[in-house]
């Protein structure tokens, strides 16, 4: 028997652990509570678990601490973008404002000028060019016409010079070859503003006898058949002497060429198209003076 | 030398096994770090050491996760025997043959967790099987690890 058990020891130690192990759970379901061992095997574990515990707790709150990070990463990175979208979207915003107070104030002109026009943007800015021209995205097929007055907001542009089925070129006031008849608004002398290819235009045959002060605002005469009366052009910026009975005045146009972005066409189907410029009258008010070719 | 470090590390497999509870208790279920240990044990020194290996892990294991005790060092026991008279028997020398046993270890440690369970008269809370293969892979991917670490760092 003895020989037997000792062949056989490892099952024989098996059975004894399965059998203690089996008595020890029936107690333990009879008792329905813990045994006193168990208390024993925990007190036995308790260091090593607090330290395990502890050195787990630890890389648990540096992966948190990570996780966290990362977490945050994203979260600004997302957050970034949406600045970014919203501040394109605030700028389209703002930029649809701007235009809309333009479109509305020239619609606001469009309504009181009493004749048919029509609103065109700016396709191209030459205003600081050898030939101060702007290119405008209506053309024949829209009703514009050579000599039409283009006219903006603040004042008049200039007026259109060639046309193409869809684009249109313009001459602004201030080009070395335009001409635009006027007169001071507050003292009714007639004058021919010529443009010199700069920002500003110079006022001609202005008799050092009349009444004309800085300040005083230049509107359109009529006069050269293009443009309509009472349009506002440009205010005197400089009073100089000149030369003989002559002064040398320079304007500064109402409007800014640099920043126009829309204009309006006046739709006027009477207007004579000057082949050649008119020579100019030394002394009297200008009848009839025009443009000449920006080209 | 060799003893301590065996003892080491069966209480630490336990000790680490209950502060993963702790921390998520979802995660422990990925693993069974006292089986892990036991298996190695088994394999390493035969049925003997994984007996002992395995009451004592698994009794550290049920006092520590509050369990009926002995259901866990049941379970460990006859399975470390097992695998341990298997590891006499058959070469599991390659890591993958011993990713296997324990594998099969630890669906035939869980099972013999729920039927003594059952024979004493527990009912179980929840199905045990999805936790079982979860607890399978979770073991095979450790051991994967350590087994093959631990043999290049002792050859055997």
């Amino acid at each position: 028997m003895l020989h037997f058990l000792r062949d056989r020891r490892s099952a024989v130690l098996l059975m004894v652990v399965a059998a203690s192990l089996f008595v020890l759970m029936a107690v333990q379901v009879h008792q329905s509570g813990p045994v006193g061992s168990e208390g024993f095997l925990l007190r036995l574990a308790s260091p090593l678990l607090r330290g395990a515990a502890a050195v787990t707790g630890s890389l648990s709150g540096v992966w948190n601490d990570y996780v966290d990070l990362r977490g945050t990463r994203r979260r600004n990175e997302s957050l970034e973008d949406e600045v970014t979208r919203l501040r394109l979207e605030l700028q389209k915003l703002e930029e649809a404002r701007l235009q809309n107070d333009r479109l509305r104030t020239l619609l606001d002109l469009k309504d009181g000028m009493g004749v048919p026009s029509v609103a065109a943007a700016v396709i191209s800015n030459n205003s600081l060019g050898l030939t101060h021209t702007l290119l405008l995205d209506r053309g024949e097929l829209s009703g514009l016409r050579p000599n039409m007055p283009v006219v903006s907001s603040m004042g008049v542009v200039g007026r259109v010079w060639t046309v193409s089925p869809r684009v249109a070129k313009v001459q602004l006031i201030t080009d070395a070859q335009a001409g635009t008849a006027v007169l001071v608004q507050r003292t009714r002398v007639q004058a021919i503003l010529v443009g010199t290819g700069s920002d500003t235009c110079s006022l001609q045959y202005v008799s050092t006898l009349e009444e004309i002060a800085e300040g005083d605002l230049l509107v359109t005469s009529g006069q050269d058949g293009i443009y309509p009366k009472g349009l506002p052009v440009g205010v005197v910026s400089r009073l100089g002497q000149g030369r003989g009975i002559l002064r040398s005045i320079a304007v500064t146009p109402r409007a800014d060429f640099r920043k126009l972005e829309e204009v309006l066409v006046m739709l006027r189907g009477d207007i004579p198209l000057p082949e050649a410029p008119a020579p100019p009258a030394a002394s009297a008010a200008p009848q009839g003076a025009s443009a000449g070719d920006p080209r | 030398m060799r003893l301590f470090l065996g003892i080491l590390a069966v209480v630490a497999s336990a000790a680490a096994q209950a502060a993963l509870s702790g921390i998520s208790p979802r995660w422990a279920t990925f693993f069974d770090l006292p089986l892990v240990v036991v298996i190695y044990y088994a394999i390493a020194k035969g049925p003997n050491g994984a007996l002992l290996a395995g009451t004592s892990a698994g009794l550290l294991q049920d006092s520590l996760e509050g369990t009926l005790l002995g259901v866990s060092a049941l379970s460990k026991s006859l399975v470390g025997y097992l695998v341990g008279m298997v590891g006499l028997r058959f070469a599991l020398a390659p890591v993958m043959s011993r990713v296997l046993v324990l594998a099969a270890a630890t669906v035939l440690s869980r099972s013999i967790e729920v039927g003594t369970l059952a024979i004493m008269g527990r009912r179980l809370a929840y199905s045990p099987y999805p936790t079982m293969i979860t607890t399978m892979l979770g073991n095979c991917l450790l051991a994967a690890m350590t087994y093959g670490a631990l043999r290049r760092e002792a050859p055997e």
